[in-house]
Formats: C-alpha cells, sequence, structure tokens
C-alpha cells in the first residue's frame, strides 16, 4: 500500500499566502502549492488560498506535532517565523478517498468558496 | 456468390492491429506526445524522475513522453501532482472504503480492539490467525463463552461506504471450521446509527462450509457496518473464518473486488486498468514547449473518466488559454448544468465544437481533430464522430507552447477525473489509425466500449 494514504487540505487567508507558500517551499513542497482560489462568495476577490493534496504519515506526523507546539526544523527559518507560519494555516486531514469531496466539504466548513471563472 | 477473403489483404490487417501501439501515430516524425499510465516505467513521484511511482496511491510529478519527442510531462508542486491508481476493466463495485481485514491477532476482550474494531458483549473472542491471501487477509476467529442475556460478537469495518443511495447490497465470506452454531441466534448485517439490523444472514444453521452471506439493504452509506454474531440461549464455541467483505449497489451478489485504497481497487481474473488523477481541484502537469509551428493539423486521443459535473474541467490545452491564444487546440470537459465534452481548434480564430455528453461518473474515449487552412474540425467519443465543424478557424499554424493536462495554465478549471492514456500528434491521423488508437485506448478504459 502507498505511503500516501491522507488526504490534507491546507487554507491560508489571501495576506498570509505567501508565508504559506514560504512554508511549504522550506519542507521541500515546492513552489506555490496554494494555488486555489477562495472566498465567502465564489467571487473575486479571492479572501484565502488553498491546496489539497495526498500526504503521508511523515507530513501527518509534522502536522499533528506543531499542534502540540512541536515544530519541524527548517533551515532558513528561525523557530519564531516556523511557529507564526504554522498558525496561519488551516489544515484538515482525513484518510485518503474523494479527495475533491474532502476539499468542497473542509473549506465549505469554513465558509468559503472556489473563485471560478462563471465559463471558458 | 461467394466470399472469397484477400488473405493477403486480411493478413496485412491484422499484423497492423497486432501490432499497433499508440507510438505508432509518430511514424515519420510528427509532433506531439504520448503518456501512457499502462507503462509504469515512465511514472516517477518527483519531477526530476529519480523516484518511481511503484504503487497505487503514489503521487505522480512526471510522466515520460513515449513519443519519441521527449515531451515529458511534469509537477514542481508538490500538492499539485496527480495519483496513480488502478480500477478493474469492469469498474469499482465493491463500496467499502478499505476491504483488507487488518493483520492483527490476538484475544479481544471487553473494550478492546479488533482494528476497525471487533466488540464483544459476553463473549470472548481470539483472532487465532490471519492469512494472507489474494484476495486480502482472511481472519480465524474463534467466539465462545456464555453470555449473561443476549450477547454478540461483531466485526465492525467500513465507515463511510463509497456513495450511494437506494439499494445496496452487503456480503462477507464466512466459513465455520470448527465447533458448533448451536445458541446463536442469529448472523447479521448492521449499521451502527440505525436500528435494529438492515437484514439478517441465513440463519445461523445454514451456514455451512464456505457459504457467502449476503444481506441487502438501503443506503448503508452511512455508520459502521457491522458483521455480527448473535448468540443466545447459553454456551457458544465456535470457529469461523471471515474475509471478502463487499458492499455493492443493487439487490445482486457479484464478484468480490478487493479494495486495498481508493485507488487501488482489484479484481481476481479482471484486467486492471491503471490511470492518473488529478483531484479537480489542483492537479496538473504540463510538458515543455511542443513546436506544432510547422503544422496546422492536429489529433488528439484522450481516454478518461470523468467523475463529477461540478467542475468545468481542462483534460488538455496547448497554451496556457487556448481561447485568447492564436494556434492553440483544447479538449475539455465542461460539467456544471448542462455536461458536455468540448473541443476547440483555433488558428486566429477558434471554432469550438461543445457536445452534451451523459452525466458523470462517465468513461469516453475522444479522438478530436483539427486543421486550421481548410476549417477542419471534428470529435468522435467510443468510436462515433459526435460533431463537426467546418466554422472559421482562421489562418496559421499552430504554436510552440506547453500542454497542460488537468487544469487550465495550472491555474483554474481542473478536471476531476482519471486519465488512462493520452495522445496528441501533430497531424490528421488517417481513419485507420484514429480506429485503431481508439481500439488501443478503449481496452484500456474502465466502462468504455465503442459503439
Amino acid at each position: 500500500m502507498s505511503t500516501y494514504s491522507y488526504s490534507a487540505v491546507c487554507v491560508v487567508s489571501a495576506e498570509n499566502l505567501h508565508i504559506g507558500n514560504q512554508l511549504a517551499e522550506a519542507l521541500g513542497h515546492g513552489p506555490n502549492n496554494h494555488s486555489v482560489a477562495l472566498s465567502p462568495t465564489g467571487s473575486e476577490p479571492p479572501t484565502h488560498y488553498a491546496c489539497r493534496a495526498q500526504v503521508n504519515d511523515v507530513f501527518v506526523a509534522m502536522v499533528m506535532g506543531a499542534a502540540e507546539g512541536d515544530f519541524p526544523e527548517i533551515g532558513g527559518l528561525t523557530p519564531e517565523q516556523i511557529a507564526g507560519a504554522f498558525s496561519v494555516m488551516q489544515i484538515d486531514i482525513q484518510p485518503a478517498g474523494d479527495g475533491y469531496q474532502h476539499f468542497i466539504d473542509y473549506t465549505q466548513s469554513l465558509g468559503l468558496q472556489r473563485v471560478m471563472p462563471e465559463e471558458i | 456468390m461467394r466470399y472469397i477473403p484477400n488473405q493477403e489483404i486480411l493478413t496485412q490487417r491484422f499484423a497492423t492491429q497486432r501490432n499497433f501501439t499508440l507510438p505508432r501515430l509518430f511514424d515519420g516524425g510528427f509532433q506531439g506526445i504520448v503518456f501512457d499510465p499502462l507503462n509504469i516505467a515512465t511514472l516517477f513521484q518527483d519531477s526530476a524522475g529519480t523516484t518511481p511511482v511503484t504503487t497505487p496511491g503514489d503521487p505522480v510529478a512526471r510522466v515520460l513522453d513515449l513519443s519519441g519527442n521527449g515531451h515529458h510531462a511534469t509537477q514542481t508542486t508538490d500538492s499539485s501532482r496527480m495519483t496513480y491508481g488502478v480500477v478493474p476493466k469492469g469498474g469499482r463495485r465493491n463500496l467499502v472504503p478499505n476491504s483488507i481485514i487488518p493483520a492483527t491477532v490476538g484475544v479481544v476482550g471487553s473494550g478492546g480492539t479488533y482494528g476497525p474494531s471487533l466488540s464483544l458483549r459476553g463473549l470472548v473472542a481470539e483472532v487465532l490467525s490471519v492469512t494472507s491471501e489474494v484476495f486480502g487477509n482472511e481472519i480465524t476467529l474463534k467466539i465462545s463463552g456464555t453470555p449473561s442475556e443476549s450477547g454478540s460478537c461483531s466485526i465492525d469495518m467500513h465507515s463511510g461506504i463509497v456513495g450511494g443511495s437506494g439499494s445496496q447490497t452487503a456480503s462477507a465470506f464466512i466459513q465455520r471450521t470448527a465447533g458448533s452454531f448451536a445458541n446463536t441466534g442469529s448472523i447479521q448485517i448492521l449499521r451502527t446509527n440505525a436500528s435494529p439490523q438492515i437484514s439478517s444472514f441465513p440463519t445461523a444453521q445454514q451456514l455451512t462450509d464456505g457459504v457467502r452471506a449476503v444481506a441487502s439493504g438501503s443506503a448503508l452509506g452511512s455508520g459502521v457496518l457491522r458483521w455480527s454474531f448473535f448468540a443466545t440461549g447459553g454456551a457458544v464455541d465456535f470457529t469461523i473464518k471471515f474475509s471478502r467483505p463487499q458492499v455493492e449497489v443493487g439487490s445482486s451478489v457479484t464478484n468480490y473486488q478487493r479494495v486495498t485504497t481508493a485507488f487501488d481497487i482489484t479484481e481476481s481474473g479482471v484486467q486492471s486498468c491503471p490511470y492518473l488523477q488529478p483531484d479537480g481541484v489542483d492537479d496538473w502537469l504540463v510538458t515543455p514547449n511542443i513546436n506544432f509551428s510547422g503544422t496546422d493539423a492536429v489529433t488528439v486521443f484522450g481516454a478518461v473518466r470523468c467523475l463529477s459535473d461540478a467542475n468545468i474541467g481542462t483534460l488538455l490545452e496547448l497554451s496556457t488559454n487556448s481561447s485568447t491564444t492564436n494556434g492553440t487546440f483544447a479538449l475539455l470537459d465542461r460539467g456544471n448544468a448542462n455536461p458536455s465534452v468540448s473541443w476547440r481548434s483555433r488558428g486566429n480564430v477558434e471554432n469550438v465544437i461543445d457536445i452534451t455528453r451523459g452525466a458523470a461518473p462517465i468513461s469516453s474515449v475522444y479522438a478530436a481533430q483539427g486543421r486550421i487552412s481548410t476549417d477542419f474540425s471534428t470529435l468522435r467519443r467510443n468510436g462515433v464522430e459526435i460533431g463537426s465543424s467546418t466554422a472559421d478557424q482562421g489562418a496559421g499554424n499552430f504554436a510552440n507552447a506547453p500542454l497542460y493536462i488537468g487544469r487550465r495554465n495550472g491555474t483554474t478549471n481542473a478536471f476531476n477525473g482519471q486519465i488512462f492514456g493520452l495522445a496528441v500528434v501533430g497531424k490528421l491521423a488517417s481513419a485507420e489509425e484514429i480506429r485503431l488508437a481508439q481500439r488501443e485506448l478503449i481496452k484500456r478504459t474502465p466502462q468504455a466500449t465503442l459503439a
């Protein structure tokens, strides 16, 4: 069985987007992870950004640890910066399944909808 | 009149069919791509291509192009990686989120758990052994003791049946291997948030060796499904083997499907179809620039299963936006109020074919063609032409641009579905090539047949 057995949805406010992306990149997850625009009405402008991913035990343990104040060491960031970055993130983790539905359910629970073009 | 087949022609044709693979579309040298999840050696978890995809559920960050052009698709952002999966050719029927019974052995006391859980009411249960079979684990469970009142021993599994309302049927293989079912009142499938039961299995005495126990009910989706052995009227002592739990739509019981995870579903004796799954949220791949500037013709093949109509999804698109960029094409799966598939071919004027399709989930093998200079545009689904247009496409050739897969420009219109194969070739493929390519793709696409 794949080690990627969880689904994670991460949400960050628009004003903290750069912090969320900086944290994800510093953790080795690549650039611009939070790329889904959200707002309470689904209309512009976005108030939040989010991502959804299949994640493994290592990621889950890190998030659980951070929730307890046990933050990972990340090169280039001070402990204060790391703690501050985690504090602006909202993360929900569920067993892997329908990732799309997980994303919709969690963002709706936060009162957010995707900002999408009306037509293409 | 007597029909005498031309053996030479037939031999050549059969040889062509036997030898055809999607890369053959590029014989003679044409631009384009072939992405084929069936070839797991072409899939990697990282964009650099150092960690191969080995297991269903693994993320996919690099897909090697089999066209010979080296236009490998990549994804550098972890959260935007697609997921590799397999599903039987006939599609998924077993709706349990995980049919693999945990390999835990030992006595399970009151309050103990047998993961997910095994609950006891006045009885003693011991998992004597767990054997790994091709269909998953099989537990040997000994149940004994004298319940003070009506007692039960239950195997709790499967919170959250995948999908579904209406009539559903639950089943499992239960085989008595020792002891007697005397004093067992019934064996039932329950769900924990609805009482008292969905339906009984056959009475205990009828459960002889090898019986597949079955119960039917409606909308089993909520709550925990519980395979429960009720004991009444005195001491019990029996041993059973338990395996292959399954829940499916309808009132009939079909062959067991092994559900290891949502991305790993197999069925004995049935071909597995590997796929890449963009999640409909933020997953996508992109190639380097593909230089189509030497041609005004293109043929696109896509074997997909659309899972949701909630989105307007981008299956593939040349450039960041085919609606505003000249020399582009796109194949879009347009969910929303009127589910349709859209093929767009554009010189400096956009030609659009929008054809209504059935509601998701729906499997399709698409074949689309466009030629700018002759304003030729056509779209086939599962071997049948479903649309064509001679509307103006303007002038020029196709562009030297990246090909986006799963999401427009990597930012919007995410496709929610499974991709079983893609091919794009910078020419008008012949009718025979289209026939063969569709035939090749339909074989690896579940719940799709050529008309």
